[in-house]
Parts: structure tokens; C-alpha cells; sequence
């Protein structure tokens, strides 16, 4: 499925973005940009959980990533959250949870925060790019679930306007685009 | 324990299975296996040590303190491992003979590698899959010191270990795994000996500064990042058998892998500040069954697993001083070049208590008179009759006969004068080289087959 045309990443575009996505946020939640439907989602916390938790995608429908990227949200932190997240002093203050991975031919994902152009050309040594996660062929037929710890590249997005997304990009062992048939039930951000 | 070696089990060819082949020649032989304490089906595994009692963690407890019944194992960078090192060709020796060994005998090669297939592609139960879970660390550190254990007895030596992968720094596949006639390779590799990794997959430093354990190692339900980032990403770039976790423990590589990532978890635990790994009941007295050295299958909680003495040596900076053989038929002076990167960081240290330098002497034949090796720095004119209290001085080691000749690789710390040392190493004329000589007392005829210097 074509998504909308992906906005370039950087500060200068995100200003625009956001412009433009608030009624998104309010109708849709955070939404995926490309790749499967756009299930919607509340990207607030639960109430009384610890940790925090928002939820960026929901169950309702899996995700599924092709050979283009997939970008959720923006999402909104709440003041509390962003502050938490700025004076976080480990990576895993803040750590993306993706329930139910399948990729029964393998995997690698690259995780970019607030770069939502981002593409198997981007770079790994840019600074947005906050890890990756690879699944072998096989595995079990449920899924994974899997970790990113994310707290450095969460703080550098959400210090302005405490708005960011995600960007999930499918690479070959040599960093070339590809198409896993990777689907995912829900991914969580946690903050700790 | 040991058997002897066998030097016809140099010529056992390299090659390796199919998926396909692989498990059904080994699926017959372990499928029915290591499944104790798995439930129902663990009555029929032999050779179990543990009763069907469930431990109290008390006991469990009491089980990890009597660890010390366990050698202790010191592995080192695979790069220590030089093409004509002593310990190489023991890891090829026990590689080698491992192969030889039918599936049917639990300390093969092929059984071994089905034990990672059962547990970590086609568990008996759901729960006890190893895989993305906190379960992968702990597990594999078992999997490896006993597979480890089995390897030296078969290799006829406890004088090496399985050397650690350092991806971070390393982003190429060891030389010292590929060669058509070489058993540490593995011809279904997609990752030729010139590609690299990304050096930003295989990074350790946002893991190691992760404080908690679930995000660097796992929940129970979860897997952590050291798992799914490099862990995973290395299997897959590798590929071929290392591709797919029911093969992967065919490719020796996946030794060298594994240990580097049980260093990583050596190294965030060894920080201090807090980390800790699990301290939950449920991690502590989950049990998984092992092979012993006699081809014993025995089970073990996860809190002696993860006691296992195992420790590392820093990865080297070493600097190769000469590649060619050599006799001390009298003094010798070689010279090492020393990058001025290697001198900057010399010099940025000398303040500080680290390690002293270390001369690696590989392929050492112990002449049939014992001799001490006098090693002087900067001082090429040293000979017999130079004192070691001069200040070139800096280290020497001591051959004595024994009734076995055979060549061995010694490490020998230059801990004498070492202010002098480094000052030399840390000066811009470091760059057109150190000088060492070798000084032969007592004796002459040693031969040795390389020099290389450990920074």
C-alpha cells in the first residue's frame, strides 16, 4: 500500500509536520505512514501503569513492513514524560517494545527517531538512528518480541515540542533495501 | 578425562552439512535427548544427574556457591590467536576430532550443534526456548563452557580456549576460520573473508551503558538488545548455517561469536553501578540439561550457569615484530614498529597502573638444555654478560627440557622496568621502532616461529 508522500527529516520539516498532523493526532493517533492500513491509537499512557507506556500501534491490525519504510506517529509525550525522558540518565529509560514480530525469511531492522525520510540510505551513523533489531529465518510462529533502548535519540527529538516518530526501515545483511514480509502486532513505547 | 590426539584428525576435511542432511543425521541420535527436566519426556533421557525433585532456591542457591567445581577458563581476542600459535592449531585439533566423532556421541561436533537446534528452534516445550527471552545469555554461557570442555579433552589440552570474536573492532570474519582444508571453516558462509559488518550494528556502547537488565538482556517474554542488535545481526550476515539456529552451531565461528557476547555481558555486568542480572525465582531455578566431558548429560540451574567461571582478556593491541622464523643461536635484536596511534595511547596511560606489554613467542621449541631468554629494550648491544638490573632490561622467561618435545607459545609479561618500556614505545622514534634483543643464557638453539608484541 502507497503511504503519503514522507515528509524529509530535520527540524525545519518537522515544524510543517506537525502543523499538519495535529488533527491526525486527534482522529488517529499515531498513525503508520506507509505500509499497512494505519491503525489507530491513543499514544497516551496508560492510566496508572508503570512504566509508562504508549502505545504507538494497536492490535486491532498487524503492521507489516516492506521494502519501503514505515513511519508511526508523530506521537505526543506528556511535560511529565518529556521531562523524565531529558533527565534520563541510561538508554533504557526509554525502550521501544515491538510485540509479535514475524519474519519467516529474516530480518534486520533499522529504528530511527524523528526521522521519518529516513531510508536504507540514510545512513546508521546518523543520529537519529537509535539501533536494530534482526530476526533469523524460522523462529516461532507466534512472533517475538523484541527491545530497542531509545532514551538518547527520544530526548534530542522531544525537547522543542515533545512530538516524535518512528521510522522502521527493512535492510539486507549489506544495508541494501528489502522486502522481509516482516508483520508486527503492536509496538510500545515504554518509558521507565 | 583427556584422550590422547590423534595428528591424522588434522587431515578431517572442513565441510558441513545441509540443514536438511544435518538433522536428519542427527535427529535420530539427540532428539530423544536432553530433554531433562522438560517435562514428561525427561524419564526417558539416560544419564541425568538431578532427580525429579523441584529444588528449593535454597538449594539452588547453595548449588551456584559449589561453582568451583568448575575450571575456570580465560578467553583471549581471536587475533592472540596467530596462524602459527601453539593454541590455534589445539582449537583446530579439537575442532578436527570433534568432527570425527559419530552424530550418535553426544561429544560431537554434530551433536553439539543439534543441542542449539533443540533448544533454540524446536524446544519440546514453549517455554523452556532459549531464544528471545532473558533465558539467551545465561543459557548459551552453559551451552558454551561445556561444549568448551569437551573441545579441550578433545584436543588432548587445556592449554587454549575458545578464542572471542570481537566484532566491535573485528568487522571481518577472522582469517584464521576460512581455508578449503582448514575444520574451523564452514563453506556455507555468505560472509567472504573481505566483507565487513556495519560497524553501527555490531556497536556495544549504548548496550553496556544500559543500567537495567531487561533491555540489555531480556524479560521473560521479551528480548533484549544485545540479542536481537549484534547477536542476531552477526548470525545473519554471517549466514549459511549461521543463518538459521538449527544449524548455526555447525559453523565453529559460532563459538568465536558466542563468546564474544558473553563478554559483552561479562563487561556490563563487570561496570558496577547497579546492573545486576536477575534476581526473580523463576530465572534462578529454570534447568537445562548439558553434556559432560564423558559424554555424561547432566542438568543445571540457571543460577550456577550463570557463576560459570569464565573471564576475558582485554582485546590486544598487538604489534607484529616478526612473522618469519628465528634462532637464538646467540643475542637477536628485532625491531617493532610502533603506529603512533598505539604511541599516543601509550603515552595517554603511562600515568596509570595498566597491564605491562606482553611478547608473544610462538612455536617456542624447548632445546634439550634448559635456558633462560634475557629480553632487553632499546639496547641492542646486550649480551650474556648484561646485567638485568641495567634499564633496558624488561622480562625474561626460562625453557626446561621435558620428556615431551613438542613447540609451545609462550606469553611473556615485560613487567621489569616498565616507565623505560613505555617511554620508548610512547616516543615519536617509536614509529621507526622499538629494538628488542633476545639473550640466550645458558644454551643457544631455540628456534621460535614468530614474535609479536601485546600492547
Amino acid at each position: 500500500m502507497q503511504g503519503p508522500p514522507r515528509a524529509p527529516g530535520g527540524r525545519s520539516a518537522k515544524r510543517t509536520r506537525t502543523a499538519l498532523s495535529a488533527a491526525l493526532l486527534l482522529l488517529a493517533g499515531c498513525a503508520a505512514r506507509a505500509g499497512a492500513a494505519a491503525p489507530s491509537s491513543s499514544c497516551t499512557p496508560q492510566p496508572g501503569a508503570m512504566p509508562q507506556r504508549y502505545t504507538l500501534s494497536a492490535p486491532v491490525a498487524a503492521l507489516t513492513l516492506g521494502a519501503a519504510p514505515l513511519t508511526l506517529g508523530p506521537c505526543r509525550l506528556s511535560a511529565d514524560a518529556v521531562r523524565s525522558v531529558m533527565a534520563a540518565a541510561s538508554p533504557g529509560a526509554a525502550v521501544l517494545l515491538v510485540e509479535g514480530v514475524r519474519a519467516p525469511r529474516g530480518a534486520t531492522v533499522l529504528v530511527f527517531v524523528d526521522r521519518p525520510g529516513a531510508s536504507a540510505a540514510t545512513p546508521t551513523a546518523d543520529a537519529a538512528f537509535a539501533g536494530s533489531f534482526t530476526l533469523l529465518r524460522g523462529g516461532p510462529g507466534g512472533g517475538v518480541n523484541v527491545q530497542v533502548a531509545l532514551a538518547p535519540q527520544l530526548a534530542a527529538a522531544v525537547r522543542d515540542d515533545g512530538e516524535f516518530t518512528l521510522t522502521f526501515v527493512a535492510v539486507d545483511p549489506r544495508g541494501r533495501a528489502e522486502d522481509p514480509g516482516l508483520s508486527m502486532d503492536r509496538v510500545v513505547l515504554e518509558l521507565h | 578425562m583427556s584422550e590422547p590426539h590423534d595428528p591424522s584428525q588434522d587431515q578431517e576435511p572442513s565441510g558441513t552439512a545441509s540443514r536438511r542432511t544435518f538433522l536428519a543425521r542427527t535427529g535420530a541420535a539427540a532428539g530423544g535427548l536432553l530433554l531433562a527436566g522438560a517435562g514428561p519426556a525427561a524419564a526417558a533421557a539416560p544419564a541425568v544427574h538431578t532427580g525429579p525433585r523441584k529444588k528449593t532456591l535454597e538449594e539452588v542457591i547453595h548449588e551456584g556457591a559449589a561453582q568451583q567445581q568448575y575450571p575456570p577458563v580465560v578467553r583471549s581476542d581471536v587475533t592472540t590467536y596467530t596462524q602459527s600459535s601453539v593454541r590455534l592449531n589445539l582449537l583446530k585439533q579439537g575442532v578436527a576430532a570433534m568432527r570425527l566423532r559419530p552424530a550418535v556421541d553426544r561429544r560431537s561436533w554434530d551433536y553439539q550443534a543439534k543441542i542449539h537446534d533443540i533448544w533454540c528452534d524446536n524446544p519440546p516445550q514453549p517455554d523452556k526456548y532459549v531464544h528471545y527471552s532473558w533465558r539467551f545469555l545465561v543459557w548459551h554461557r552453559a551451552y558454551l563452557y561445556f561444549n568448551e570442555q569437551i573441545l579441550q579433552q578433545a584436543a588432548g589440552s587445556t592449554g587454549f580456549a575458545i578464542p572471542y570474536w570481537n566484532w566491535t573492532d573485528n568487522l571481518k570474519l577472522p582469517a584464521q576460520y576460512y581455508g578449503t582444508s582448514n575444520p574451523l571453516n564452514d563453506p556455507t558462509r555468505v560472509m567472504g573473508p573481505n566483507d565487513s559488518l556495519d560497524p553501527r550494528q555490531t556497536a556495544i556502547s549504548g548496550l553496556l551503558a544500559l543500567t537495567d537488565f531487561p533491555p540489555f538482556g531480556g524479560t521473560v517474554g521479551a528480548a533484549g538488545g544485545v540479542e536481537t542488535g549484534p547477536h542476531n545481526y552477526v548470525h545473519r550476515s554471517v549466514g549459511g548455517d549461521m543463518g538459521d539456529f538449527a544449524t548455526a552451531g555447525l559453523d565453529p565461528i559460532f563459538w568465536a561469536h558466542h563468546c564474544n557476547v558473553d563478554r559483552v555481558w561479562w563487561l556490563w555486568l563487570n561496570q558496577g553501578g547497579g546492573r545486576s542480572n536477575p534476581v526473580d525465582p523463576a530465572w534462578l531455578t529454570q534447568s537445562y540439561p548439558f553434556i559432560d566431558t564423558q559424554g555424561n548429560q547432566f542438568t543445571i540451574p540457571f543460577s550456577v550457569a550463570a557463576g560459570l567461571p569464565v573471564s576475558y582478556n582485554p582485546p590486544p593491541r598487538v604489534v607484529a615484530i616478526s612473522s618469519t622464523p628465528g634462532t637464538l643461536s646467540g643475542p637477536k635484536t628485532v625491531r617493532a614498529m610502533i603506529d603512533p596511534l598505539v604511541s599516543q595511547s601509550v603515552a595517554s596511560r603511562m600515568a596509570s597502573a595498566t597491564p605491562p606489554p606482553v611478547l608473544h613467542v610462538s612455536g617456542v621449541t624447548v632445546p634439550p638444555q634448559p635456558v633462560t631468554v634475557n629480553v632487553f629494550a632499546d639496547q641492542p648491544e646486550a649480551g650474556a654478560g648484561t646485567s638485568t638490573a641495567e634499564r633496558g632490561f624488561v622480562g625474561s622467561f626460562t625453557l626446561i627440557p621435558s620428556g615431551h618435545q613438542h613447540d609451545v607459545d609462550l606469553r611473556v609479561p615485560l613487567h621489569q622496568h616498565v616507565p623505560d618500556l613505555l617511554q620508548a614505545m610512547a616516543a615519536p622514534s617509536a614509529r621507526e621502532g622499538v629494538s628488542f634483543t633476545l639473550v640466550p643464557v645458558g644454551a643457544t638453539g631455540v628456534t621460535y616461529q614468530g614474535l609479536e608484541l601485546e600492547i
